[in-house]
């Protein structure tokens, strides 16, 4: 992790000072860089470790009041749940999909009646299990993969809950089960029950309860890159924290070495001047070598070209140039929004590929980038050659 | 699941029997037997056990997979009320004195809850196959068939002998007599139907009206008619006495009174027959004589009255005459004050007496206010010169004590100055250089020395230097610096050294700089107390 050893966990409070201060992109107490949430003009957050806003991503789960919680063998139960939007500042959360899974078996995709969650608001799904076919405590784990949009952007999140439910035995048929007990063994003073159900009962923790359950929920990090909602494919994923190493630009053309500090999180790369002052990030996009500036060409450079920022766990590029830009080997038009890959080449100039270029490449280490160089390369046809 | 709740078909049951049909289902079933009911479970027609309420589960597949396998199993089960419950039956009875006597005996029942199992033996006469119309078998006991059961015995053997023992007019209000039939009526019971789990919890018995009460009810009836009649006669007689009283009978007679007193009755009677003498009803007149009576009071009382009036209101004119009579007296009087005075003043005036009085007093109080003035100014004008010179003693003292507190206070800054410098800034400001000039020299001692020992000579080199060469600014010091300490001498003048103002510009310029610094990495401001430049991350503390 690049954040010099905080002392705490990240963000400490001290971070959250420091984050007042909107040009501050380190924290000046612990060092660590302030990664703010791509929407923090509206939640004024900053992203914990696992690259989540808890101001802006705040699902709650519960199981809803009434529901029964036990059931017997070969029959099914439905689960009212009530998923909500918590968080404090009227963000909307967007509830993208929800899987239910049973103990042994597949992955089951819940059709969601709703997507939108206005903060505050609260939605409800019906899940029903499987047919129960042994008896014992049956384990159902609950996936809910969630969406926070800001502009064009959009985060994807699935978090994960877990509902344990006491499946009984088939009931007795047999009269004789019943009338060979004693009212006075029991306690229940006038009234025979069967001693051997009210155990059953007693072990499932019967009964519909009076108030909702509230469900943990935890991160699910593997299943959003298993469902391909973050990372790439689940091979390796890129955090918001993974340094960008810049190589070949000129001398102040370029931000500092280290991850994207700018307060929404995304890098404008393109010929506009008022960017790469010293320590602040954005690129300016020149094509230059050793200080001499190809005027001709550079023209045809957009003042903001595109865009670079990492959404998804994914390093995402946005045209913005009227003139488009080609990666690899395919031009995209304005607006295209992709996500750029180990050893990539952007090729700023559609029309003159050759005249300059970005390469990206990836370190990786364990599953996750660690370092990010992009690196520029004037062409040799160009007029400076 | 939920339970099928199980009750009797009809209140007026008291036992029935659950038909097989409803045990009959492919499903398991479950029924709930409340607790105030005997649940009476046969098995093959073998009573298996039997409870107050319960929950029980019949039937379902399985059971019904036994009975394929192993043979069909007859389960039966009888619910049994175990409330209390009451029945009414007449009775009729001889009293001792022959009167005949009837009631109505209310019996609160029970079905024993310790031995409900024995309630089987009241059921006679149950059929099990109920196809008949004619004669309904019977699944079921009543309330009814538990009176038929016990009436015939209670009828000579509890009430004829009880009620035997008594006149009939003392039956009524006997609780001792009811406590004695419930007694027996308990023990005839228990006789009877103990075994078969009936108790008898109560008794009471409501009595008819019997032949003896009726007609002592017509002989108080007959007393009490009579005695209205009675009353009404006292009430009559009474009138009479009343109106005889007030008659006045008017004797109008023509023979002589001496002779008319004398008469006896008979001879009256014998006058009035002749015409002698006549009664005359004087009621009438007597009546119109009380009411002359009365009109003749209230005019008396308006006379009086009247009367009365007059007179005061002749006594109040009276004392008004008098008044204006001495208001004449008392206005003469004053007139003849005032004359006398005007003469005796006319007199004065010509005698001259009361002229120079008056001058002289007026002399005598015109020099005692010359005097008086004088005095008030002599006094304001010492208490002016006292005033002035308190005032300068005041103001002296004054000047003397703020000395001393901006002494105190300028000790006080130097203090706190000192708190937080080095020793070698203390140096220098014992020195009489200005605190920027300290730091500067203090910066460059700490520069150039390796060991503490070494700053503090280096210091008073410098001190020492920079006093001979009057450095007096922050810009000065550093030009000093600059120029190397050999050619100090005269570099106040050359560094543009203004005396006086330039000290306080330089000296906020320094507090500033203080307070914030930059990162040497990205030249980015950041307050002094940051641990991290707050653009790069560069650390700026070790």
């Amino acid at each position: 992790m690049v954040h010099s050893s905080p002392t705490t966990s990240y963000p400490g409070q001290c971070c959250f000072r420091a984050s007042l201060d909107r040009n501050a992109t380190f924290c000046d107490e612990c060092g660590a860089p302030l990664v703010r949430c791509m929407a923090t003009d509206e939640c004024g957050g900053l992203l914990d470790e696992t690259g989540r806003c808890p101001i802006c991503v705040a699902p709650r789960m519960s199981l809803d009041a009434g529901s029964a919680s036990s059931v017997r063998v070969g029959g099914t139960l439905a689960l009212p749940l009530i998923v909500s939007n918590a968080s404090p500042v009227g963000r909307p959360l967007f509830i993208e999909e929800m899987w239910i899974k049973g103990d042994d078996s597949e992955l089951r995709k819940v059709e969601l009646p709703f997507q939108r969650l206005n903060s505050g608001a609260t939605g409800e799904v019906g899940l029903r299990t499987g047919v129960m076919d042994t008896a014992g405590l049956h384990r159902f784990d609950i996936y809910v993969v969630v969406a926070t949009r800001y502009l064009w952007r959009e985060e994807r999140y699935a978090f994960a809950a877990s509902i344990a439910i006491p499946v009984e035995p088939e009931g007795p048929s047999e009269i004789i089960q019943n009338y060979n007990i004693q009212a006075d063994a029991i306690g229940a003073g006038m009234t025979i029950y069967n001693p051997t159900r009210i155990q059953k009962e007693r072990e499932a923790g019967i009964a519909t309860h009076a108030e909702p359950i509230q469900l943990t929920l935890r991160r699910a990090d593997t299943l959003e890159r298993t469902l391909g909602h973050r990372g790439y494919d689940g091979r390796y994923a890129v955090p918001r924290f993974t340094n960008f190493v810049w190589q070949g630009f000129d001398r102040e053309q370029a931000p500092l070495d280290g991850p994207i500090r700018t307060a929404t999180g995304v890098l404008s790369v393109g010929r506009a001047s008022n960017a790469p002052e010293v320590g602040l990030n954005d690129v300016r996009l020149l094509i230059s070598q050793d200080g001499k500036i190809d005027e001709t060409t550079s023209v045809h450079i957009s003042r903001r070209h595109f865009q670079l920022f990492i959404q998804n766990d994914r390093l995402k590029l946005r045209v913005e140039s009227q003139n488009g830009t080609r990666i690899n080997d395919e031009a995209y038009r304005r607006g295209a929004v992709l996500t750029l890959n180990d050893l990539d080449v952007i090729r700023p100039l559609v029309r003159n590929p050759e005249a300059v270029s970005i390469s990206v490449r990836f370190e990786i280490q364990h599953d996750e980038v660690d370092r990010i160089v992009l690196r520029r390369r004037v062409g040799t046809q160009g007029s400076l050659s | 699941m939920a339970s099928e709740p199980v009750i009797l078909s009809d209140p007026r049951m008291l036992a029935e029997f659950m038909r097989q049909s409803e045990f009959r289902s492919f499903f398991e079933k479950r029924f709930a037997v409340p607790p105030d009911y005997a649940a009476l479970l046969f098995k093959n027609g073998q009573l298996i056990d039997a409870f107050k309420g319960g929950h029980f589960s019949v039937g379902g597949v399985v059971d019904k997979l036994k009975g394929l396998v192993g043979g069909s199993t007859h389960i039966g089960m009888m619910i049994a009320d175990l409330k209390p419950f009451s029945v009414q039956t007449a009775l009729k009875a001889l009293s001792r004195d022959k009167v005949e006597v009837a009631g109505v005996a209310t019996l609160e029942l029970q079905v024993d809850p310790d031995k409900p199992s024995n309630i089987l033996g009241m059921m006679h006469g149950v059929t099990r196959s109920g196809v008949d119309p004619e004669t309904p078998g019977r699944k079921a006991l009543s309330k009814a068939d538990v009176l038929d059961r016990i009436r015939p015995h209670l009828s000579d053997r509890v009430f004829e002998a009880a009620i035997g023992r008594m006149d009939a007019v003392e039956i009524r209000g006997q609780t001792g007599l009811q406590d004695m039939i419930q007694a027996d009526i308990m023990k005839e019971v228990e006789r009877l139907a103990g075994d078969l789990g009936l108790i008898v919890r109560a008794v009471s018995i409501e009595w008819a009206m019997n032949a003896d009460e009726v007609a002592e009810m017509q002989r108080a009836e007959a007393d009490r008619r009579q005695d209205a009649l009675d009353h009404q006669l006292e009430i009559i007689k009474r009138e009479i006495q009343r109106e005889q009283d007030a008659t006045e009978i008017t004797l109008k007679s023509q023979v002589d009174l001496a002779k008319l007193q004398n008469a006896s009755e008979d001879e009256l009677k014998q006058m009035a027959l002749k015409s002698e003498i006549e009664f005359l009803d004087a009621r009438e007149s007597a009546k119109r004589r009380q009411e002359l009576d009365a009109l003749a009071h209230e005019i008396s009382t308006l006379e009086i009255e009247r009367k009365a009036r007059f007179d005061d209101a002749l006594a109040t004119a009276r004392n008004e005459s008098d008044l204006l009579e001495i208001r004449k007296r008392q206005a003469a009087v004053e007139r003849d004050i005032a004359l006398i005075e005007q003469n005796r003043a006319d007199q004065m005036r010509k005698s001259g007496a009361y002229t120079e009085v008056e001058i002289t007093t007026a002399v005598q109080k015109q020099q005692a206010d010359h005097i008086a003035r004088l005095q008030e100014i002599e006094i304001r004008g010492n208490e002016a010169e006292a005033n002035l010179t308190i005032r300068m003693a005041g103001a002296e003292t004054q000047n003397q004590i703020s000395l001393m507190d901006a002494q105190t206070r300028g000790k006080t800054s130097e203090i706190n100055a000192f708190k937080n410098m080095s020793p070698e800034q203390i140096l220098a400001i014992n020195a009489g250089l200005s605190a920027d000039v300290a730091q500067v020299l203090a910066e460059q001692a700490r520069a150039k020395s390796v060991s503490s020992a070494e700053t503090m000579q280096a210091m008073r080199d410098m001190v020492e230097a920079a006093t001979a060469a009057q450095i007096r600014s922050e810009e000065q010091a550093r030009e000093m610096f600059r120029m190397g300490m050999d050619g100090a001498i005269g570099v106040a003048h050359g560094a543009g050294g203004k005396e006086g103002g330039t000290s306080s510009v330089g000296s906020s310029s320094a507090t500033q700089a203080a307070a914030t610094i930059e990162c040497p990495k990205c030249r980015a401001v950041n307050n002094a107390k940051a641990n991290f430049c707050k653009q790069c991350g560069h650390k700026l503390r070790t």
